[in-house]
């Protein structure tokens, strides 16, 4: 990885996190609905981005910015079908370390437990002495980081920002909050999910390029819309924790 | 957060009083003040996210004018540049999008605020569809693919009667023919998430917004494989005839707006408010908005309000999405713009209220129509003003369907419209000083816009539709695009 990529990386994850810090302002502080204040996050940075591009560039797309390419472990991509996991680009690597980061720090942690607490019920975790503003401030900031690294990783992929019509983008960020719901709200269990639809995606452009079923393209896109809203209708009742959505003012009662 | 007034949620920090305070209690503490208080602090609180977000465009349009490098900036201070005057572009954005009042001459008939009048009057129908979802509680983000499927639905429906039927005759029949279409293909594709909440318990938000892509790939899949206009190389169905589409009274034909639609329009917010505010049905649904164990304890089937309630926004914004072809476009084309999307924002803004969504509309058809005119004053005009180029609907197509930049503050707009922001400094002033302001192109640039124009010109245009004498050219200048970025110095390649 080179330097400029590496500062690309963290500014991607920076951009992300301040929006994600706006949001948790929004919603925390100011206890506004957290449906419409996502959406506005969302509108904002689908123009924002391209708007940038467009003020730096000249173009809702960025210049090429170059890939990250693939880093090969030595003896391990021989491995015989598992070996493709060993001969992948850094964001992969990346992946599963923020998977099991993901899950070590959600059970295993006392901030892992706050989290949890916050989020089923959180005025046990204020009888408690933990600040809930506080613990819920840090889980949307680490939410904006993750999603900060899939961003970069997106862009690093094909090495460019594409702002066109839906941008590069294209609805990832809502088919991963239904991942994360099919995956019943566990990290191990979102990879899971988020590796369904991915090969969902993978289905499609493979079908797109070789036309295999002799279905048009445009049907074909639709596959993994059409899963989401499949999932979602099939595990419409996963256990959401208790109080999510849902404010917290400490010094109720 | 002050925009879902209707939800009964609590605005800003709220100090909790008594303790034990049931929350029916304070919920009628609440919904009392918001009574109490209504129109005038609702109308403060929209004035004041207007005044704010204005703020926030001036703060984009200066970071952008500073990042940005001209030829002949507007301010230079030391060594920071500012190549775009916040000031004028709100002069363009507010009078241009009127027609410039001010100026002697004036007529309201004059084509911008055709146009501005037109994006309004479908801007209410979308606005009216997301405010209805939302006061029964349920975020239509769908309002897009169904006035997206309303669109279709009405073109194919129009094309298919037309030929029985012909000249004011033919008007009087196809015109509430294709309305209902529009609304029976926006209400069923509105039914689906309805039923898929009320029966599968899978959130609206985000089948909504799923089926806003089913519903673009679908429709291309459609018209592009079964009702293509074999004339044409975009993905379009033939022409409505002229008959089957709204009347324009007073306004010139060519401008693509009719005052029959916006009465039409005026006349759906009336038939919206008396619903929700007279009928038991609009009792029942804003009910099972504000408290839906409530509702459901007091007799309402909150399945059915939930199905009935989205089909009837769906069927709304289908209802926009006729309008749309059978006034603006006169048949169905790809890349519809992103009117769905607006209508959220709009409707926010209105609190989610049918006649607030009026003014709301109508402010953002002026922020949507003075930003043609925003982008219109940041282009060259040397040009002959023949040039075939559909750079509108090129550059109009490169956004089409959602949104982009975040202009004027909390608005998103189609990204085209920055496309040249950099050169209008430089053009304003050396139009004051020569009079041959141009912007210079690099290769690089103008190949890049020629090739998009090539691959995009097929979709749609809200725009090219509108012959008004400015905007063809204006059109001249897609050629040429605009750089005085940094990675192409101006002097490369004149074109």
């Amino acid at each position: 990885m080179t330097g400029s990529l590496l500062a690309g990386l963290l500014i991607g994850v920076l951009a992300s996190t301040v929006l994600a810090a706006v949001f948790a302002v929004v919603c925390i502080e100011f206890r506004a609905d957290q449906i419409i204040a996502g959406l506005a996050i969302w509108l904002i940075a689908l123009g924002l981005a391209p708007f940038a591009s467009q003020v730096v560039y000249g173009s809702p797309n960025t210049d090429g910015v170059g890939t990250l390419g693939t880093w090969t472990a030595p003896v391990l991509a021989d491995i015989p079908l598992l070996g493709a996991l060993f001969d992948a680009a850094p964001p992969v690597y990346l992946m599963f370390v923020a998977v099991i980061g993901g899950w070590y720090v959600l059970n295993r942690t006392a901030f892992g437990r706050w989290v949890r607490a916050a989020g089923e019920n959180p005025r046990a975790l204020d009888t408690a002495g933990v600040d809930v503003s506080r613990v819920r401030y840090a889980a949307v900031l680490l939410s904006g980081v993750l999603s900060g690294f899939g961003g970069a990783a997106l862009a690093f992929n094909i090495g460019q920002f594409t702002g066109n019509g839906a941008t590069m983008v294209n609805g990832k960020g809502f088919i991963a909050i239904v991942a994360y719901l099919f995956g019943n709200y566990n990290p191990v269990g979102a990879l899971g999910s988020t590796m369904l639809f991915a090969s969902l995606d993978a289905i499609q452009l493979r079908l797109q390029t070789q036309q295999i079923l002799g279905v048009p393209n445009s049907l074909v896109q639709t596959i993994p819309f059409v899963a989401v809203i499949v999932v979602l209708a099939l595990v419409g009742r996963t256990q959401i924790p208790e109080a999510a959505g849902e404010h917290y003012e400490s010094g109720e009662e | 957060m002050s925009a879902d007034g209707g939800r009964g949620d609590g605005d800003g920090p709220v100090e909790d009083t008594d303790a034990g305070t049931s929350w029916p209690d304070r919920l009628r503490e609440y919904a009392v003040s918001m009574a109490g208080a209504s129109a005038g602090e609702r109308l403060f609180i929209a004035l004041a996210a207007i005044v704010l977000s204005m703020l926030v465009g001036t703060v984009i349009v200066v970071a952008g004018g500073l990042v940005a490098t001209c030829r002949t900036p507007v301010l230079t201070v030391a060594d920071l540049t500012l190549c775009y005057d916040p000031v004028a572009v709100y002069d363009r954005l507010f009078f241009g999008a009127l027609g410039d009042p001010l100026s002697e001459g004036w007529s309201p008939l004059n084509a911008q605020f055709a146009v501005t009048l037109r994006e309004t009057t479908i801007l209410v129908f979308t606005g009216l569809s997301v405010a209805l979802a939302f006061r029964a509680g349920i975020f239509n983000i769908g309002t897009q693919g169904q006035l997206v499927v309303g669109a279709l639905g009405s073109a194919l429906t129009v094309l298919w009667a037309a030929p029985a039927l012909s000249g004011v005759a033919g008007t009087v029949v196809l015109i509430p023919l294709g309305l209902l279409a529009g609304a029976v293909g926006g209400g069923f594709y509105g039914a689906i998430p309805g039923v898929l909440k009320a029966y599968a318990e899978a959130n609206e938000v985000i089948t909504t917004i799923m089926l806003n892509f089913v519903a673009v790939l679908v429709v291309r899949y459609l018209v592009s494989d079964h009702f293509q206009d074999p004339g044409s190389q975009a993905i379009q169905t033939a022409s409505l005839p002229e008959y089957a589409r709204f009347p324009s009274l007073f306004f010139d034909p060519r401008l693509n707006f009719s005052l029959v639609a916006l009465a039409f329009a005026l006349a759906v917010v009336g038939g919206v408010y008396y619903l929700l505010s007279h009928t038991s049905y609009g009792f029942d649904l804003r009910t099972a908005g504000l408290q839906p164990a409530a509702a459901e304890y007091g007799g309402v089937d909150s399945a059915r309000t939930v199905v009935t309630s989205l089909t009837l926004s769906g069927a709304l914004g289908g209802v926009g999405g006729a309008v749309y072809v059978l006034m603006v476009l006169g048949k169905f084309q790809r890349g519809v713009p992103s009117y769905g999307f607006d209508g959220i924002t709009v409707s926010i803004l209105a609190g989610n209220n049918p006649i607030g969504a009026v003014f709301a509309a109508f402010l953002f058809g002026v922020l949507q129509s003075g930003s043609s005119v925003v982008d219109f004053a940041t282009r060259p005009t040397t040009s002959p003003p023949t040039a075939a180029r559909p750079s509108n609907a090129t550059a109009r197509a490169a956004a089409s369907g959602t949104v982009s930049a975040p202009s004027r503050g909390g608005r998103w707009s189609r990204s085209r419209r920055w496309r040249c922001w950099r050169c209008w400094a430089s053009l304003r002033s050396s139009r004051r000083s020569r009079g041959s302001g141009s912007c210079s192109a690099s290769s690089s640039r103008s190949r890049r816009s020629r090739r998009r124009s090539g691959g995009r010109s097929r979709s749609s245009s809200r725009q090219s539709a509108a012959s008004s004498p400015r905007s063809r050219a204006s059109s001249t200048s897609g050629s040429r695009g605009c750089s005085s970025s940094r990675r192409s110095p101006p002097s490369t390649a004149h074109t």
